[in-house]
């Protein structure tokens, strides 16, 4: 993947809220880079930062610090005129289906507001077309287009959703938890129309999730999130079977296997305490309250992301002593 | 675990037996999205009857008073205060004057003023309260308080402010006083829906497609209040014609003898114990007539909402 071109770089972004009685620090320094064409999963437990750092990306949050760079250009600089061709090459698809069509609008129209709005065809019969080359891509048809979004099921709806996206003909889209709200049957369906789409179209998808077992399915990378930094990146049979933080294994192990004679036997890392607060953040490394290894050093400096072996990066100060155990 | 990590290829998602495009839902015919309303509106019978009850009250107001030789001025001390009959289908007034003839020529007036005096301050308002909702912070806060402290004077004083500025007695006067004085309700209202609507996914959506802020605030937010403020709107009509009566009654609104519904009501009541024909007839034309509106936008409320729609 490295000698591919980066077409996203985070640069210690980070993205604040004010709230009462100080800063929230959703996302406090992320550094991260996403290639032409590859998929980087973003996991984490709710209210990480992972939502927030896709919006910050989509141009949503404006971040406190740092840079997001797109094509070597920082969105933040862009002129107007950028800002709107911006919006066309990143694209998102929400979470939840039932909320991100406009309920007034049948499925047509919305799969083609991001084509009115950039006024991609003047040609009525031309737009109509693409429309339905559109849904047909996602595996809706002609049926469909005059319909209202109350008439389709979730999974219906997320592909008008991802059909909204690809209208774009976008180079990354990011995906916020877009199978969170499937039943699994459908999520199955979603994520290989998402690779397929993929395969056909190139681009990247930053695809933030807090399912690990769909996630292993599409990324080529995984970052693993925890109170607004990342605490893991790799390749994605790297997290799965060489991570080094002790949070990505905490995460891993909370998979159940679908086997009860290795579930039975198998070790759970079961965290505990609680999540600091983000307003208040401690001192040096902010997952060492829950941390079973933790020591003075950890509890005193917060440890920088650094680079292991192939590309794998790694925030924790005892990386190298932990055992390696494959969850 | 290794069927979820089966690849799925596309013959897993083909239609099982039959074509694509060949389900029961292809038979629908396409509609656009007003004939969608109005073949919903059309299944709303009471809606329906309202409507033309309403239409009937227009033919009237606009042609009604050709149906006889009278004309609405002209005073006859030869046929005072008769009953209805068949000269004078609705009687004659204190001054001997065809009701009939009177009661449709105010109804000019007084469905005119109706329709653009809810219209005008709905639209000023709703634009208003959108850009207010949408851009929040600084801009909300100052096009709220501003609202706060108009709100603060009483809107009779703006009427009778204008009234001295462009002339009382014209339709058109008071057409402007009450859309500048109208408008400030409806733009709060439709402002707390819009901070309601505008965190929703779709309207996020339209932001990151690069959608301007007028295309969200017309395209995405007002169509999405617009269900809950039709019933407001049409409410709103019956209390604007009661408020040109009153206008009227403190010699602000129209001026005699030029009547309207409520200077008919306004006459007639002093006079309600011996003639009460003058007083019941324009009282039950503008029951007629707000109920017939309220009805018509409930109707329409239903209609517009593709949610519920059958």
């Amino acid at each position: 993947m490295s000698e591919k071109k980066a077409l996203l770089e985070l640069k210690n972004v980070k993205t604040f809220f004010k709230v009462k009685g100080g800063m929230l620090k959703a996302v406090n320094g992320v550094d991260l880079t996403i290639h032409e064409g590859e998929t980087v999963g973003l996991v984490g437990e709710s209210g990480c930062g992972k939502s927030t750092l896709g919006k910050t990306i989509m141009r949503l949050y404006k971040p406190q610090e740092g840079q997001v760079l797109f094509d070597g250009q920082d969105i933040w600089q862009y002129k107007r005129r950028d800002v709107f061709n911006y919006t066309r090459q990143v694209q998102m698809i929400f979470q939840d289906p039932y909320a991100s069509l406009d309920p007034l609008s049948v499925i047509g129209d919305s799969a083609a507001e991001g084509m009115d709005i950039h006024h991609l065809f003047t040609d009525k019969k031309q737009r109509e077309s693409e429309i339905l080359r559109l849904l047909n891509q996602v595996g809706l048809n002609e049926s469909h287009v005059d319909r209202y979004p109350h008439e389709f099921s979730g999974g219906q709806r997320q592909r008008v959703g991802i059909a909204r996206a690809l209208a774009m003909n976008p180079r990354l889209i990011v995906c916020d938890e877009p199978i969170s709200a499937l039943d699994v049957s459908i999520q199955a369906q979603v994520v290989n129309l998402l690779k397929k789409l993929q395969r056909e179209r190139g681009m990247a998808y930053l695809f933030i999730t807090h399912d690990l077992s769909m996630v292993r399915q599409i990324s080529d990378r995984i970052a693993v999130m925890y109170l607004g930094n990342i605490v893991e990146i790799a390749n994605s049979e790297d997290i799965y079977l060489h991570n080094r933080h002790p949070y990505t294994r905490a995460l891993l192990s909370a998979i159940p296997i679908a086997d009860p004679t290795v579930e039975k036997q198998r070790k759970r890392m079961v965290l505990g305490g609680d999540v600091p607060s983000p307003v208040n953040l401690p001192k040096g490394c902010s997952f060492a309250s829950r941390c079973p290894y933790a020591t003075e050093a950890c509890r005193q400096s917060a440890p920088a992301l650094r680079p292991m072996e192939d590309g794998h990066l790694v925030a924790c100060h005892r990386a190298e002593e932990l055992p390696e155990e494959a969850y | 675990m290794s069927d979820i990590n089966r690849m799925f290829t596309d013959e897993d998602f083909a239609p099982i037996g039959g074509e694509l495009g060949k389900d029961p839902g292809s038979s629908r015919e396409k509609l656009t999205y007003w004939k969608d309303v109005w073949r919903n509106f059309r299944k709303n019978r009471v809606a329906l009857v309202s409507l033309g009850v309403i239409g009937l009250l227009i033919f009237l107001v606009l042609f009604g008073p050709m149906f006889n030789e009278y004309d609405y001025f002209t005073n006859n001390y030869s046929a005072i205060n008769h009953t209805p009959n068949a000269e004078h289908w609705f009687g004659t007034d204190t001054l001997g004057r065809d009701l009939w003839t009177r009661v449709w020529e105010g109804g000019r007036v007084s469905m005119l003023i109706a329709l653009l005096a809810t219209l005008i301050p709905e639209v000023i308002g709703m634009l208003v309260g959108g850009v207010s909702g949408y851009f929040g912070g600084k801009v909300d806060t100052f096009i709220m308080r501003t609202i706060d402290v108009l709100m603060g004077i009483p809107s009779l004083i703006y009427m009778i402010l204008l009234m001295l500025v462009f002339g009382s007695g014209n339709i058109v006067t008071l057409v402007i006083a009450m859309s500048l004085t109208g408008w400030m309700g409806s733009a709060r209202s439709t402002r707390g829906m819009i901070l309601q609507l505008k965190g929703r996914d779709f309207v996020v959506a339209s932001k990151t497609l690069g959608a301007p802020a007028w295309w969200i605030i017309v395209k995405r937010l007002i169509p999405n209040t617009l269900g809950i403020r039709v019933v407001s709107i049409t409410m709103s009509i019956p209390s604007v014609i009661f408020y040109e009566a009153f206008l009227s009654y403190i010699g602000l609104g129209v001026t005699p003898p030029a009547p309207s519904w409520g200077q008919l009501i306004k006459e007639a009541g002093a006079n309600f114990r011996y003639y009460p024909y003058q007083f019941v007839i324009p009282c039950a034309i503008v029951g007629l007539t707000m109920l017939c509106f309220n009805l018509v936008g409930d109707g329409l409320r239903d209609a517009l909402d593709p949610r519920l729609r059958s």
